[in-house]
């Protein structure tokens, strides 16, 4: 294994990792980052340092992976789910969507209790 | 001042000199052992799926005047998936002696507290040792928060 140290700071360690296989598939062992830089750990058989340089370089920290994104979308629809579900919006429902209601309701409370949520 | 190896007296007159050598000088080096310490001051992440130094820091010169030394680390980590794990060992004088410490993520983006403590026999004289450090997958990034301590003591 060798380390190609390059000075770079602010990364996304995941979307990099992406771009940085595009070009050396399996040959790329994984990343490490600090406040000195990022540390690009690759088999003896890498040639192409310059090509992996250029892409420490030219990467985008703020693009978000797809992994990321759908993370992202969670976090927002936590934010927008401020009250708990009403049952007294269903009264004038049928009695299996008032039973429907009951349990979306129960699913809620847990939830919000599990993750500390008030 | 190095260790001396104490002497058998016999029947012959107690001299300040060799008080001084086998007595003085090894209480003073008992009283005060071999020590190093580091601590980071900032956030270290990896994916790395082969064991590699956590830090340059981490990576630790200590002198022995006999055997054991004695390895401490603590921190906190956190790592962006489930089911990924992470491990933490040390690489002495050039090579990684294995896992120490394995976690496997069971939430995501929590931060969990990770330490050891080993006992390394090792011959007298310089040595390096390195916090090293792997994921089992690159997909999950872990991350080691500032504030984490390393140390090693000679105990023997």
């Amino acid at each position: 294994m060798r380390n190609i140290q390059i000075n770079r700071q602010q990364i996304n360690i995941e979307t990099l990792d992406q771009a940085l296989r595009e070009i050396i598939g399996d040959e790329l062992i994984g990343i490490s980052a600090n406040s000195d830089g990022v540390i690009v750990h690759v088999k003896n058989t890498v040639t192409n340092d310059a090509d992996v340089r250029r892409i420490v370089q030219e990467h985008n920290a703020s693009e978000l992976s797809v992994r990321q994104q759908r993370k992202a979308s969670v976090e927002t629809a936590r934010a927008e789910q401020n009250d708990v579900l009403q049952l007294a919006d269903f009264d004038a429902d049928t009695a299996s969507v008032q039973a429907l209601a009951r349990k979306v309701r129960w699913l809620e409370l847990e939830l919000r209790e599990l993750r500390g949520i008030e | 001042m190095a260790w001396t190896t104490p002497k058998t007296w016999t029947s012959e007159p107690l001299t300040s000199e060799d008080m001084n050598t086998y007595i003085r000088d090894n209480l003073i080096i008992l009283k005060d052992p071999a020590t190093v310490t580091a601590e980071t001051s900032s956030d270290h992440s990896t994916n790395s799926t082969s064991y590699v130094d956590v830090d340059s820091t981490l990576r630790l010169n200590i002198t022995t005047e006999g055997g054991d030394v004695m390895v401490h680390f603590h921190g906190s980590v956190r790592i962006n998936g489930v089911g990924t794990s992470y491990y933490f060992g040390l690489d002495v004088d050039g090579t990684n002696k294995g896992t120490e410490v394995q976690r496997e993520s069971t939430t995501t983006d929590v931060e969990n507290p990770v330490s050891f403590t080993c006992l390394l026999e090792l011959d007298p004289g310089s040595h390096t040792i390195a916090l090293q450090w792997k994921n089992s997958s690159s997909g999950h990034t872990t991350l080691l928060l500032s504030g984490a301590k390393f140390w090693i003591r000679e105990v023997s």
